[in-house]
Formats: C-alpha cells, structure tokens, sequence
C-alpha cells in the first residue's frame, strides 16, 4: 500500500516492486553498506555475515515452500545437504568448477524436492510434515551406506575454494562478495516468482486448497512446483555452503536444522521474502552475540558456570521464538508493516 | 531358528507398544485439543528427569516417586496450556505446531540448564530380570510396558469415544469455533489434554529408561515414534497398538535380519519408510479421520 | 647548594633507572585459542578438560615462562560442538587473536577447519583419538592420539596374547550408530584392522543402535551365541549401559573395550553401581586414569597443589593436560629455535613436524608424539594404556601396549 499522496500513472508504475524515488534511494543505500560491509567491519562479522547470506537463501527457499504455498516443509536441512553433497561431487569427482556445480547442486536438490512434492499431492497438513521429516532421516541413511567411492560415507567430502579462472575463492571477504551476488540473484528471483501467476497460485493454495481447485488452479502442480523451488532454494545454499565450510557431512544438515531454519522463518514473518531474511539475520544475530558475549559474562561474574551461560542460550531462544507466536504469530514483517501504516496515517487510527 | 525369529518378532512387538505409548502422549494431546505437539521427546525426558530427581536425587520410595512426578508433570502441562495455548485458541494448526517446535527448543534449553548435560543413572522402577519362555528371552521393562500401553491404549479409547466428557474433547480435536459454540470449554479441554499428556511421558520415560542412563539427547525417541501416529491415523488411539506393533516388528525384524548384511543402520530408517508407503495409499493413516472439507 | 644539586641528581638518576628497569623485564605475549563446548553434547566433561588446559597453561608460564620471558594468555570459545558455529568464529579468531596453535575439540573443529588451516597457517591440536576423515596428508589438524581402531587394535592384540595365550583370532563384535559419521567412522576402522590382521582378530557383527538404545538383549544374544570374546564401545555411556544391562539379563560375561570418553567410572556411575564394570576395560593412547603413582600423577598432583588445578584425575581432565603440554612444549621448542617474537602457527607446526617429544618432556601424560605429513598423529611414539576397574577403582591393566598397523580405509 502506498501513502497517500502517490498515485500511478502507468501500468508498469502499478505493478512495481520499487515505487517511489524514496524506496529506490533507500534501496541503494542498504546495498552500498552491503557491498562495503567487509571495509568496516571486523573479519568475525564478515564470516558472519557469510553464513546469514547462506542460511538466508534456503530460509527463503523455506517462505517459499511453506510461507506462500502453506507446505510445512521439516525436511528443508536434508535438501540443503542434497545440495552439498551434489555440489561436492561435482567439483571432487567431475572436476567442473563452482560455477556450474552450484547450479547443478541446485537442479540434484529440486529433484530430490520433486519427489518429495509428489507426496504432497494426497498428504497434508502435518501428515506432510511428517514425510519430509521422513526426508530428513532416508538422507541421512543413504549418505551413510552408500559406498564411499560415491557419496563419500562417513568420511564426508573435502572441497577446495572454489575457483573463477586463476581467482580463488578462499578469503571470507572474496566469499562473502560472491554469496553476495547469488543471494541477490535469488532473492530477486523469488521476488519476480512469487509476483507472478505461479505465486498467487501458491498462496490460493496455502489459503484454500479445495477452493483453489475449483477455481481452476492446477493444486497438484502448485504443490509440486513449491517443493521444487525451495528444494532449488536449499540447495543453492547448501552448495554455498559446502564452498564456505569446504567440508561436507551428514552431521551438518540434521533435523534441528530444519527446525532452527522454521524458527527463523516464524520469527521474521510467514508470507514474506524480506521476513525471511529479517529472521535469519535475527536469530543467527542473537546466537553468535551469546557466544561472543557468553566467555566476557563467564570472566566477569564467576559464580555463574559456564554450562550455565551456555545452556541459557538455547532457553534465550527458545523463549523468544515462542514469545513472538503468542504475541505477535505473523512476525516481525507484520509488526514493521503495522507501525509503517500507523506512522503513514499518523494522526488518524485507520 | 524360528524360536530365534519369534523372539525378535515379539521384542520387536513390545518396543512397538513402547513407541504407540510415546505417540500415544501425541495424539492425546491432540485429540483433546488439536495441537500437533512436536515437542513429545522434550517431555518424555522432562518427566524422566523428574523421576530421577524424585528417585535418585531426592531418595525417595519408587511409589512415591511415581507419584510425586506424576503432579508436578501435571502441574507443568496445566502451566504450558495457561501460559502457551490459551491464546491460541482457533489460531491456525500452523501457528500451533510452530509454537511446539518453539516449546521443543525452550524445553531442551531448560532441561540442560537445570540439570546439565550429565548423564544420570535412571532407577531401575521394573526389575532387572528378563522374562525367560524357554529360549527366549523378554525384557521385563518392555514387557510390563506393552502391557500398560494396552490399558491406556483401552482406557483412552473408551475415554475419547464412549464417554460425555470424551466425546466433547473430540469435538475440540474437530474445531474449536465449533466446540465453544456448542459450550464446550475448550480452555478445559487443552489444559486436560496437556495434562494427561505429562501424565503418559512420566509413564514412557520409566518404561523406556528404566535401569539405564538418563541424558537430554535421550528425547530422539520422541521423534522416532512419530511415523506410529502417523501411521494409526492421528485420532485413533485404538489404532495406534496395531500400528506399533506393525512398526515394531518390521524395525526389529530389519535390525535382526538385514542390518548385519549391509553393514547399516536400515532399522532406524525403515519405520519411516514404512509409514511413507502407507500414507502415499492412505493419506489419514490407517484409522484417521477422513476429513470432509468445506469450501 | 652543591651538596642540593648532587642529591637531586642523584634522585633524578636513580628514579630514571627503577623507572627504566621494568621496561627491560617486559615479557612477549603468544596467544593460544581453546575451543570448547558448553552446550552441547559434551558439555559434561568439558569443565574437566578445561581446568586440565588452563592448569597447564599457569604451570608453564610461571616455571618455564617467566624465565624466558615469556607468557601463554589463552583464550577459549565455545562452539556448542557445531560445525556452523566453528565457522563463523574462525576468521575473528583468526583476526582478533593471532594464535600460534589451537587447541580443539574433535569432530566439529576438525571439519570446520580442516581445509582452513593449512592457509591460514595455524595448527590445532585435539586429544580425541582421530577419525578416519581426519587421516589425510598433509594435516594441519593434528591427533595426539591414533584412531580409534588403532586403540582397538592395540588392545586386542594385548587381550589375545594375554587372555588367549595367542592361540586364535579374537573373536571381536562393536557397538555403534549411525547417528554421527564419526560414530559409524568406528566400525569401518574396525573392521580395516580385522581385515588386515586375520590371524590375530575376527570381526564378528557390528550392531547398528541409537545413541540411546531401548533394548540390546537380543542383539547382544547373538554376540553372545557367536562366541564373541570382546564388544567394542567407544561411543558413549548409554551404549556401555545398555550393553551392561542386556549381559546382565543373559546372564554373561563378556568383556566391554571402552574408550576415554566413556570409560569404566563414568559408565558405572550411569548404571548407579559404582563396581558395575569391573574386569571390563577403558583403553586410550594417554595416561591412564588409575591411582598408580605414575609420572603423570605426580604433575597432576603438582598441578592440584601448586596451581589451582580443580578437576579430578579422569580420562577427561588427563586430555586437556595432554593438548596443553603438546602446545607448551612445541612453542618451548619454537622459542628456543626461533626466538620469542617468531612463534607464529607456521613455525610451531614445522616444529611438531619435525621434532619428536618423548615421554619426558610431556610429563608421562602422552607416550610421544611423532607427526609426520602423511599422518597427523603419532605413529611411532604411540602406545596405548588400559585400564580396567577393580572395587570401584580405575586400575592399571597394561601399560604402553603397542599400538598395530591399521591400513588406511
């Protein structure tokens, strides 16, 4: 919704993602900062902002899934890790560089998410949310068994940097540059996907998926399609990520990763694209600011063991992701979108 | 040979009825109130560590112990539903499974945070002995355990379909506009249903746990009987015996049997699989309610 | 007037040189990182390992230290045993700290970092016995302990000699899961050592469980019946309980190898009998945790006495002891061949490449440690020490049993 006082002219200025000079001059600012981050900031917060960037591409394969199309997708850590794997072996064995293992890893994961989509067809609700739980530990076992020739098995995989040409890269700050742009890329993507025809079909189907198909939505292929681009989403990610950590293990992609990966999304706002992003930031935020701030606490108020401070994290955010769904169970998007609203409409209530 | 394969297949049967005890604190809750309650484990081990403080900690007499961790588990689901699920009342089922993975990762950090990551010995409330029939050879704490997860299984059915009280809670599990439309008390419903929930973790955590250690990780279990609700349907409870034992068997046949082949870990796989298959032909489970949606 | 001026000159040179004199005692700082877990599956032990680290660390600065000048700060980080975590704390360690070594944990930390160090140039040491990911060239993620199917192997090869009189193969099943590659990393190595030594050891069955098993007695009955003479637990505590419980319900006796992580106290302590394991066996390639008044006791007791050591003498505070000591006499030696301003992490892993410390120099707490490019823990130098319990007491079995060629797998 705009202010009142904007108004289009045009067709193309309706349907606008950007509308106001406003929105584009703030726009370019947050990406100016992004793109300097790295000059001021020290190299911890880089690294950070590394795994955000990661994490924040599958959070919002995630919004996709289960935000638009109303999916509950638990397995979304096991799509990640079908990512990694994809793109470890690609690089290990087939020697093709990241640029084309990273969007392979993401076609091996969409397949793995179509499978999976197929279920969704006769499953719902938390019946669905069981199978890709399911997902999550047919995974695991299959990493595990197959032959280490393949898959690796319980050595997992090593990676070396990824390499553009003679450029390799190996530094957090050349990573963070190159999550940088696939993140924008994607996010965009979701954008552009999520405006357009298959978008509202996602969230006719998330609201009614009975009343959807009477209106002639194809609900199957929805349902299909959303599996397949947050399986696409994660395993972009996932094949980031087995280029950041450069180490690539079962261990990794485990089910309480897909639970954190939910937690984030709940926290940031189901529905929305920026939500998503907003929520991994935060809750990543708040766990590595606990374990900075957790050996200074430790050194400054000795009464308090150590396992107390640590254990207290996990309690810290436990209680904040169930605050904010009794409080506030739209998030934080809906939050921010209230108080745009009041601030726009400030003196008047509605 | 085949008294080796009818051993496995009834220990398989037993851990079965271990499981539907644990799915059966799931689907409790949500037949009395329509929470998908993600955070089964987290509650299995909180009413193990409750046990163990009353027992080991405390030293009390194993009855007493019983019963003191059986109202302070009480107490602590009454306090889950005032403080969590009142204001949830007619939120979307989404909203609610979202709160129980929250609940999940708050109940982990309380449970490390009070009584830390050490592993603790659990007393041993069933005796130690084995059940010998000739040459086989039944665990006792599985044994009495499948035992109780039949009578519950028989008191809850007939809790939830015969009785006044019962029925109303199902109306609950349907709807609950509908329910407090009717005069139905869904706030009573709820803090019943978390209740009788931690009632069934103290009882599983002893039959599980009974004689051996006691850690946080311990609540895996709770995610490994998931596919048994599923597989009954999640508002049959009845169903939910035969469904364990299905589950049981086959993960203790494949553990037995087709481990030892391939060198893997297929037991732990199976279950899920299992239930994948028999969703895909029957999407509400065995006994589920077929719901009838209205546009 | 003279008199005046002498004794202000004299005053203005006496505080000149006292006030000079401390900035010729001004000691060189080497940073070392720990990293540690406070909230995660290790967390139990882990205040144990620390109070072992940190004790060394006060030890070496105030006898060895300060003679050279010298002063070891450490800081430590928690990483929750999380890959993630490790991750993204590395480049601000990397940055902020400058260490000259690290001292790790185990499997997180290694995966994590494993590809990092050799260009970040900073070695790490770890007191887990390693896993087979870790047994790559060219390691700058260092074991002070072989793999864990070298301490398998060490031990069995010492049970069939002793217990069998060498006359077979030792009948050998293992208890594990599949949980962590690092626990299903056991079996494989296991059955690589069984593989290759088939006159000394027979692999019998590997039981796929939860890290919580429900019930092992049918399982273990076929251990039984297939005439195992050693289960292998090194895993954890509630395999060896469960395992205990269901030999217990048959009814036999079959002895337990156990690693360090849980050994014969903590298990039994888990099984609320505090002689519940005896005559099974806890084996490490590091001292053992028995009360025999070994050279390792006695820098325990030192450490106990004179430098606020407040952990107990168990397999956990006995591995912090162990990294720290690796990481105070590599940099010693770094120092003495470089100088103190050039202990950065290149110099001290050329250092433990090349030089080889004996028993001696690590206070008896490890055998030695030898590295070498190909392997990243000790080959030569290794042994391994088994302990057993008697009346509820950790009590030497064997002492400095070889440890056998295990091909890699």
């Amino acid at each position: 919704m705009d202010p009142s006082g904007i108004f289009s002219t045009s067709y193309a200025r309706d349907r606008a993602l950007i509308r106001t000079r406003a929105q584009w001059v703030t726009l370019g600012l947050f990406i100016a900062i992004l793109l300097f981050l790295p000059w001021f900031a020290s190299a911890r917060l880089v690294a950070v902002a590394n795994l955000m960037l990661v994490t924040s591409i599958v959070v919002v394969g995630l919004q996709i899934t289960t935000g638009y199309a109303g999916q509950i997708n638990l397995g979304q850590a096991a799509f990640m890790g079908v990512g990694a794997y994809a793109a470890s072996v690609v690089e290990v064995k087939a020697g093709l560089p990241f640029w084309v293992a990273v969007p392979v890893a993401g076609l091996v994961a969409a397949l793995a998410g179509w499978l999976f989509g197929m279920t969704a067809a006769r499953i719902k609700g938390f019946y669905l949310a069981l199978t890709t739980i399911a997902a999550q530990f047919i995974f695991h076992f299959i990493v595990l068994n197959l032959p280490s020739a393949w898959l690796g098995g319980v050595n997992g995989f090593s990676l070396e940097p990824a390499r553009m040409g003679t450029f390799l890269f190996n530094t957090d700050r050349s990573l963070y540059y190159l999550f940088l742009v696939v993140t924008m890329v994607m996010v965009i993507g979701a954008f552009g996907i999520l405006r357009s025809r298959h978008g509202r079909a996602f969230v006719a189907v998330r609201d009614d998926d009975v009343a959807a198909g009477m209106m002639g939505v194809d609900v199957a292929g929805a349902k299909s399609r959303a599996f397949v681009l947050g399986a696409f989403y994660a395993g972009i990610g996932g094949a980031l990520w087995a280029y950041q950590v450069r180490f690539v293990s079962v261990d990794q992609f485990t089910l309480f990763n897909s639970i954190w990966f939910i937690a984030m999304m709940i926290v940031g706002g189901l529905g929305s694209i920026v939500g998503a992003l907003i929520g991994t930031v935060l809750i990543r935020g708040v766990q590595e600011t606990i374990t900075s701030l957790g050996p200074d606490l430790v050194e400054r108020i000795p009464s308090l063991s150590s396992d107390l401070i640590f254990a207290s994290m996990n309690v810290f955010l436990g209680l904040i992701i169930t605050l904010f769904l009794l409080l506030e169970p739209k998030g934080l998007m809906h939050r921010w979108n209230i108080l745009k609203t009041n601030y726009r409409l400030w003196p008047f209530h509605h | 040979m085949i008294i080796e394969f009818i051993n496995y297949t009834i220990n398989g049967a037993l851990l079965g009825l271990l499981y539907s005890l644990v799915a059966m604190g799931f689907v409790v809750i949500y037949r009395a109130s329509k929470v998908f309650n993600m955070a089964i484990g987290e509650m299995i081990v909180l009413g193990a560590f409750l046990l163990w403080w009353a027992i080991q900690s405390r030293g009390m007499h194993p009855v007493l112990g019983i019963a003191v961790a059986l109202c302070i588990s009480v107490l602590i689901g009454l306090v889950i539903e005032r403080l969590l699920f009142r204001r949830l009342i007619g939120e979307s089922v989404f909203s609610m499974i979202m709160v129980t993975i929250g609940l999940l990762i708050l109940m982990r950090g309380l449970v490390l945070a009070i009584w830390g990551p050490q592993e603790r010995q659990f007393p041993a409330i069933f005796p130690l002995t084995p059940i010998i029939l000739g040459e086989m050879i039944i665990p006792r704490s599985l044994a009495i355990g499948g035992l109780i997860a039949v009578l519950a299984a028989v008191a809850l059915h007939w809790f939830f379909n015969r009785s006044r009280s019962g029925l109303a809670m199902s109306a609950v599990a349907e709807d609950h506009q509908i329910a407090l439309a009717m005069g139905i008390s869904v706030r009573r419903s709820i803090a019943f249903a978390w209740a009788l929930g931690g009632v069934l973790s103290v009882i599983t955590s002893m039959v599980y746990l009974s004689g051996k250690s006691l850690t946080f990780l311990s609540s895996e279990i709770g995610f490994a009987a998931l596919p048994v609700a599923l597989l009954a349907g999640l508002e049959s409870i009845g169903g939910l015996l035969l469904a364990g034992i299905i589950v049981g068997v086959v993960q203790g046949l494949t553990a037995a049997y087709i481990d030892p082949l391939i060198g893997g870990n297929a037991a732990a796989v199976v279950p899920y699989i299992f239930m994948l298959v028999v969703l895909v032909v029957r999407p509400t489970g065995m006994f589920g309610w077929k719901r009838i949606e209205r546009v | 007037m003279q008199r005046n001026t002498f004794l202000k000159l004299t005053a203005a040179l006496a505080s000149g040189l006292l006030l000079n004199a401390p900035a010729h005692a001004q000691s060189t700082t080497i940073n070392v990182a720990a990293f540690a877990d406070f909230a995660g599956p290790y967390a139990n032990v882990m205040s144990q390992m620390q109070g072992g680290r940190l004790a060394v660390i006060e030890w070496w600065n105030k006898e060895v230290g300060s003679k050279l000048n010298v002063q070891i700060v450490v800081k430590t980080f928690d990483t929750r045993y999380d890959v993630a975590q490790t991750a993204s704390l590395w480049p601000g360690i990397k940055a902020e700290v400058k260490p000259a070594i690290l001292l790790g944990l185990g499997g997180p930390d290694a995966a994590a970092l494993q590809q990092r160090l050799p260009e970040d140039k900073i070695p790490m040491v770890m007191a887990t016995a390693t896993y087979g990911f870790g047994w790559k060239p060219n390691q700058w993620a260092l074991n002070l302990r072989p793999t864990y199917a070298h301490e398998a192997g060490g031990f069995l090869e010492w049970f069939r000699t002793t217990k069998l009189d060498g006359k077979r193969p030792v009948k050998v099943a293992i208890i594990t899961s599949e949980a962590t590659p690092a626990y299903a990393d056991m079996a494989k190595g296991l059955q690589s050592y069984t593989k290759a030594n088939p006159d000394k050891a027979t692999f019998v069955e590997a039981i796929w469980t939860e890290v919580q098993p429900a019930d092992l007695t049918l399982a273990v009955r076929r251990l039984v019946n297939a005439g195992t003479d050693v289960i292998v637990i090194q895993t954890n505590t509630a395999q060896a309980v469960a395992t205990k419980r269901a030999l217990q319900a048959l009814g036999k006796n079959v002895p337990i190898m156990l690693s360090l992580h849980n050994g014969v106290v903590g298990s039994s302590k888990a099984l609320g009998d505090p002689n519940g394991f005896a005559g099974d066996f806890e084996v490490g390639a590091i001292a053992d945790a028995s009360e025999d008044d070994t050279t390792a006791r006695k820098f325990y007791s030192m450490l106990q006495e004179k430098h606020g050591l407040k952990s107990g003498w168990n397999a956990m505070t006995i591995m912090g002891l162990g990294q720290s000591v690796v990481a105070v006499r590599a940099i010693e030696a770094t120092i003495k061949a470089k100088g103190a301003g050039k202990v950065t992490g290149e110099a001290v892993r050329e250092t433990l490449m090349n030089s080889q410390f004996t028993s001696n120099d690590l206070m008896g707490i490890l055998p030695g440690v030898d590295f070498s490019n190909d392997t990243p823990f000790p080959t030569g130098t290794a042994k391994v020490n088994i302990a057993t319990m008697k009346d509820g007491k950790v009590v030497r079995a064997a002492a400095d049993v070889n440890v056998p060629v295990v091909p890699k797998w």
